[in-house]
């Protein structure tokens, strides 16, 4: 792109003295580049929640490409620290996140796109025009009921954190609930990344309820890695810490990102099922294990039931008939 | 009777290698499962949308399992003058996988778009001062 006069002009506006390769807290902001503003702080806290979509898109165009997600939540956790005095660890946070520096190029078009945000050019407006495929998270990446909000109808900022005293409701169920407790996000879409799970034959698994007629599951999913984990005589804590929830099986939940993929929920329960044959549970105990747990809490026990004994089943039988060896 | 002290000794070591052994199970399993039965359930949240008083409606998943996945996909709907959400409805969207729209026509007025289901519940259509109304195709409302 030719650098015309009125560029310049703009560049030179968006940008302040000193130029920084890489994304910097100062007390203005999150700055990239010539003083380009990726965030501004406001009173102390990065606002994420309103401009995680502004800062990923600013992102993607310095870096000439998609970000992923992970990103955001290290320059959220750098936030944290920088806004709770620990510069040192929020600069770590930020070094750690493995983006390259940018250039004098990259610089110019960061200004140039933060310009045109600033004008009211919609963040997700300017990625699609430039190509960026947004992620799936994106959008509701993070967001927190629990943390203390600018109340709606307040103009620029509703809804921004802000140091205050949280306005609006709070969760109180679920793990999701109280302070310091994680945000689980949901991606209903079918994920572009998701994979057919085949057999060791090349055969796929139908399954009716997927959107494809196939049994989908995330590009890590191995049964053949269950099967064996199974194997391995696991205690209780290890079957939690495999196939419970965030297990590392737990095809259903991503622990990196928070996310909870109904699309692999099949997946999930057709791995309890392969795990638990590995590990020498007949049929029985593992329904046992799976359903009575769920009867006690679930309150549409009776709707999901078959179909998750139907998928629990299916990866006992299979796994148990020797396919996953 | 009194015993000697050599026998006093043995059985109170064997009575303290019981306890020992038994405190180790029972301590692994509350380390294990003992989150699980405080706070069964884990939920997700998925789009949501606030209107002007501060009332929040959200698409959430809640999460009852302690392997594999036994969630139900539920509309829930938190007052901003109260603590809790509530369930407006629960829903399964089978294969038809995709987000329901949640738009606040004014301020107590919600619209609620499931899109096509494969299951729902008869579904709530006031709390307090809001009216929701309800688009879905597939499926009538049943609750078994």
């Amino acid at each position: 792109m030719l650098a015309t006069a009125a560029c310049r002009q703009t560049f030179g506006k968006n940008s302040s003295p000193g130029f920084q390769g890489r994304m910097t807290l100062t007390e203005r902001g999150l700055v990239l580049g010539a003083g380009t503003l990726l965030a501004k702080l406001d009173n102390k806290v990065l606002p994420f929640e309103a401009d995680q979509d502004r800062i990923w898109t600013l992102l993607a165009v310095a870096y000439g490409g998609a970000v992923p997600l992970a990103v955001l939540a290290s320059l959220r956790r750098a936030a944290k620290h920088w806004h709770g005095g620990d510069k040192c660890l929020a600069a770590i946070h930020l070094a750690q996140m493995g983006l390259p520096d940018i250039g004098k190029d990259a610089a110019h078009r960061l200004a140039l796109a933060a310009e045109l945000l600033d004008a009211g050019v919609r963040p997700r407006a300017l990625a699609r025009e430039l190509g960026f495929d947004r992620p799936a998270g994106l959008g509701k990446y993070n967001y927190n009921p629990d943390e203390a909000r600018v109340p709606a109808g307040s103009g620029y900022g509703s809804g921004f954190w802000t140091k205050g005293v949280a306005v609006g409701p709070t969760l109180t169920e679920g793990r999701s609930a109280g302070s310091g407790s994680r945000r689980i996000n949901i991606v209903r879409d079918l994920p572009k990344v998701a994979v057919v799970v085949t057999r060791p034959d090349g055969t796929p698994i139908d399954d009716p309820k997927s959107p494809t007629g196939k049994l989908m599951a995330p590009p890590r999913a191995n049964f053949r890695e269950v099967y064996a984990a199974g194997t391995q005589n696991p205690t209780l804590f290890q079957i939690n810490e495999d196939v419970g929830h965030f297990g590392r099986f737990d095809y259903r939940r991503d622990k990196a990102s928070d996310t909870s993929f109904p699309a692999y929920k099949h997946a999930s329960n057709y791995a309890a099922g392969v795990l638990m044959a590995g590990a020498g549970y007949t049929r029985e105990q593992t329904h046992d294990i799976s359903e009575k747990f769920a009867y006690l809490f679930s309150s549409n026990y009776e709707t999901d039931k078959e179909e998750r004994q139907y998928w629990t089943n299916r990866g006992w039988d299979d796994a148990h008939g020797g396919i996953w060896k | 009777m009194r015993l000697p002290r050599w026998l006093e000794w043995i059985a109170f070591a064997a009575s303290a290698i019981i306890l020992l052994r038994v405190a180790y199970w029972i301590g692994t399993f509350l380390y294990v499962f003992g989150p699980a039965l405080i706070n069964p359930c884990m939920i997700a949240h998925g789009n949501f949308a606030k209107n002007g008083r501060g009332d929040l409606v959200e698409d959430q998943s809640r999460d009852c399992a302690i392997i594999g996945s036994a969630a139900e996909d539920r509309i829930g709907l938190s007052l901003a003058d109260r603590v809790d959400f509530i369930a407006l409805v629960y829903y399964d969207q089978g294969p038809n996988l995709h987000e329901p729209g949640l738009r606040w026509l004014d301020d107590d007025h919600l619209s609620v778009d499931l899109g096509k289901v494969t299951w729902l519940t008869p579904q709530i259509r006031r709390l307090g001062r809001v009216t929701i109304s309800y688009t879905y195709s597939g499926a009538e409302p049943s609750l078994e």
